[in-house]
């Protein structure tokens, strides 16, 4: 009963997020919904333009122009935050909430030192004497191995690595001591060596503080290393959801298989990470069905007609596992 | 930053060589200031007295190389139309007035537009937006003598709230300052904008806001201080079109500065006052460039240890 004993910080119900564009409603995120529990890795995957980055900026109520979290609900350690004012919310980011963006080459600002940035994080949580700010950034920037951190904390973000500049994104997400963290392929612009480096870092901290992740990316390498549970997202929706363990071994979705049969594995630069044929269906324009009908392998005609509800699975480590899939039940009769 | 700002030095150095240069001889292909410095029935003899008295008569060469070396030891002559004034004194004489006016312009230009660009960017798309476009469009397109003389018209003859021509005191100011600024407000208001839209896109904007950063703080302090660097860099560029645009306004409004002066100077054929002035100019260019740059790397950290 490991999972149930464990609190639940995030709970995220039917979450849908629309985009009002010129060439129509995109339905970026089209009924999300999902637990996070303290202390807890949860990975999302799914193809770019799944709708991964919109769920996780749809939590922090920060969406592009245009974008609208239409109906659905997020609750936060019990408070519901698709209902607070912009100042409370304001007050949740960067202490309760925090995240981490894929870029670390574009997300500091480069007109002001690393150690301004943690400082101006530091004193929104709480007000202090710069000395003491200070003194706190240079803490931080230690605790997330940045070496030689009292000169490193006036140096400005082009006077450092990619990896190194993650770390500090890393720090400043941790300064507020946030129940939630959020992180947005972080690793997708290191090369592998800092991949791992920065991973073992995330598992560091999430050690030390029981901090609850949602761990975002395309690379089922890094699920298998980061996450204790994962969701398969597609076209706005999530497919497939269970531990890593059951989506590895025992995948009920053909998204998920075919995801997984597209693992890479020895050389993670040059793979294609989704050897599945055919693209995502337009999110203005979407299938009745299944949206994933038009390439799957093993459509049948009421997959076009009718969307497949989720079935749930009895798994062997009693974490839910659940699939929308018409054949997805049939599966488990076999 | 020191090696930057010494090369910064070096071309501008070469720059002021190559229009002294240029100053020298475009002023000759004007025409012979002799007939505009001679009375119509003058004869050849006087004509000969002040070409020999001017070195008119020495080549070309000579006479620039004679120029140059003056020139270094800040000697550009004596004014031929104003007998007896070194040409480098009247233009200096006249400065002041000039850099009043260009200095009010750009500070309006610069207290309009860049919050202008600022706001039009952040509400993109809405009437504030559209005004702004429309400000710029006009203050791009209308040329400046034209609403130079339609503002005498409007706000100094038909309505008196100004003087029409001349100085003396701030309201003097008031109207040229607008008509010189209203080709700065278009491209600063622009450009600002266009940067703006640019820096607030970016990720690290996206970072303080998950950081919880006021949005106030975010548009003013963080995105505005990175879009600067766009109009900043244009600012450069732009002080020249001010300087010459001084040249007609301060002729419209009758405002003694340099540039009318050059306009007499140029009706009188006065080449040695049109030299000191365009070398003038130059030196006020470079400054108001070398400027530039020192801001430019004083706000942006990565110019600096380039
Ligand atoms: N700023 C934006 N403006 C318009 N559409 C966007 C914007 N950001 C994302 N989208 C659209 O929303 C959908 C989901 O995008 P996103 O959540 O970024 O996908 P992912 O993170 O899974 O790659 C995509 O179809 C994308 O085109
Ligand atoms: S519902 Fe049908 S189309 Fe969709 S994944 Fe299952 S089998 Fe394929
Ligand atoms: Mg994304």
């Amino acid at each position: 009963m490991s999972s149930k004993d464990q609190d639940t910080v995030l709970a995220v119900k039917e979450l849908r997020t629309h985009l009002f564009t010129k060439m129509g409603v995109i339905k970026a995120v089209d009924g999300v919904t999902f637990d996070l529990k303290r202390g807890e890795t949860l990975g999302i995957v799914g193809e770019s333009g799944s709708g991964k980055s919109m769920t996780a900026m749809s939590l922090f109520r920060l969406l592009p122009s245009g974008g609208r979290t239409v109906s659905g609900s997020v609750n936060l350690e019990g408070e519901e935050l698709l209902t607070k004012s912009e100042s409370e919310m304001r007050r949740i980011r960067g202490r309760r909430m925090s995240m981490i963006l894929q870029d670390p080459q574009s997300s500091l600002d480069p007109v002001f030192t690393v150690g301004a940035q943690l400082m101006e994080a530091l004193r929104i949580q709480e007000p202090a004497p710069r000395k003491e700010l200070r003194k706190r950034a240079v803490d931080i920037l230690r605790s997330v191995n940045v070496a030689d951190p009292e000169r490193r904390v006036d140096s400005y973000p082009h006077q450092m690595s990619g990896g190194m500049k993650q770390r500090v994104v890393g720090g400043i997400a941790i300064s507020g001591q946030p129940t939630v963290l959020v992180a947005d392929e972080p690793t997708t612009a290191l090369d592998v060596t800092i991949q791992s480096q920065y991973m073992n870092l995330l598992n560091e901290i999430k050690e030390a503080t029981n901090l609850s992740i949602i761990f975002i990316t395309h690379d089922m390498g890094i699920v298998a290393s980061m996450c204790d549970r994962v969701m398969v997202m597609y076209s706005g929706r999530i497919v497939e959801s269970g531990s890593v363990r059951e989506i590895f071994n025992n995948p009920q979705h053909p998204y998920t298989k075919a995801l997984m049969a597209s693992v890479p594995t020895i050389d993670r630069k040059t793979e294609r990470l989704f050897s599945i044929e055919g693209t995502p269906p337009p999110l203005w324009d979407l299938p009745e069905g299944c949206r994933f009908a038009p390439r799957c392998p093993v459509a049948m005609d009421r997959c076009m007609e009718e969307y497949p509800p989720t079935v749930s699975f009895v798994a062997p480590d009693e974490v839910s596992h659940e699939a929308a899939c018409w054949l997805a039940g049939d599966i488990d009769h076999e | 930053m020191w090696w930057y700002l010494a090369k910064r030095l070096l071309q501008s150095l070469a720059t002021l060589f190559v229009v002294s240069f240029l100053a020298f001889f475009m002023s000759r292909i004007s025409g012979s200031p002799v007939d505009a410095l001679l009375p119509v029935d003058a004869g050849q003899e006087e004509a000969d007295i002040l070409i020999a008295e001017w070195g008119l008569d020495r080549p070309l060469p000579v006479q620039y190389l004679t120029f140059l070396g003056n020139a270094l030891q800040g000697d550009l002559g004596e004014a031929l139309k104003w007998r007896g004034q070194s040409a480098l004194g009247l233009v200096l004489e006249r400065l002041p007035a000039t850099m009043t006016l260009a200095g009010a312009a750009i500070l309006l230009g610069l207290v309009i537009a860049v919050p202008l660009g600022v706001i039009s960017a952040v509400k993109k798309g809405t009437w504030i937006d559209r005004v702004a476009k429309v400000i710029a469009l006009l203050g791009q397109s209308l040329p400046e003598f034209w609403l130079g003389i339609v503002l005498i018209w409007i706000i100094a003859v038909n309505l008196g709230w100004l003087p029409t021509s001349g100085t003396g005191g701030l309201s003097h100011l008031v109207l040229p300052a607008i008509t010189l600024s209203t080709t700065l407000v278009a491209a600063i208001t622009r450009l600002t904008r266009s940067a703006m839209l640019d820096a607030l896109d970016s990720e690290f904007i996206k970072l303080c806001r998950v950081k919880g950063v006021r949005e106030r703080r975010i548009i003013w302090v963080h995105a505005l201080r990175n879009a600067v660097s766009v109009p900043l860099t244009y600012f450069g560029v732009l002080a020249g079109a001010i300087l010459t645009r001084t040249v007609v306004i301060e002729t419209v409004f009758a405002w003694p500065g340099t540039g009318s002066l050059v306009i007499e100077a140029v009706l009188g054929r006065d080449f040695a006052v049109v030299q000191a002035a365009m070398i003038v100019f130059v030196l006020v260019f470079i400054a108001a460039n070398l400027f530039v740059d020192i801001l430019y790397a004083v706000i942006d950290p990565r110019i600096r240890v380039e």
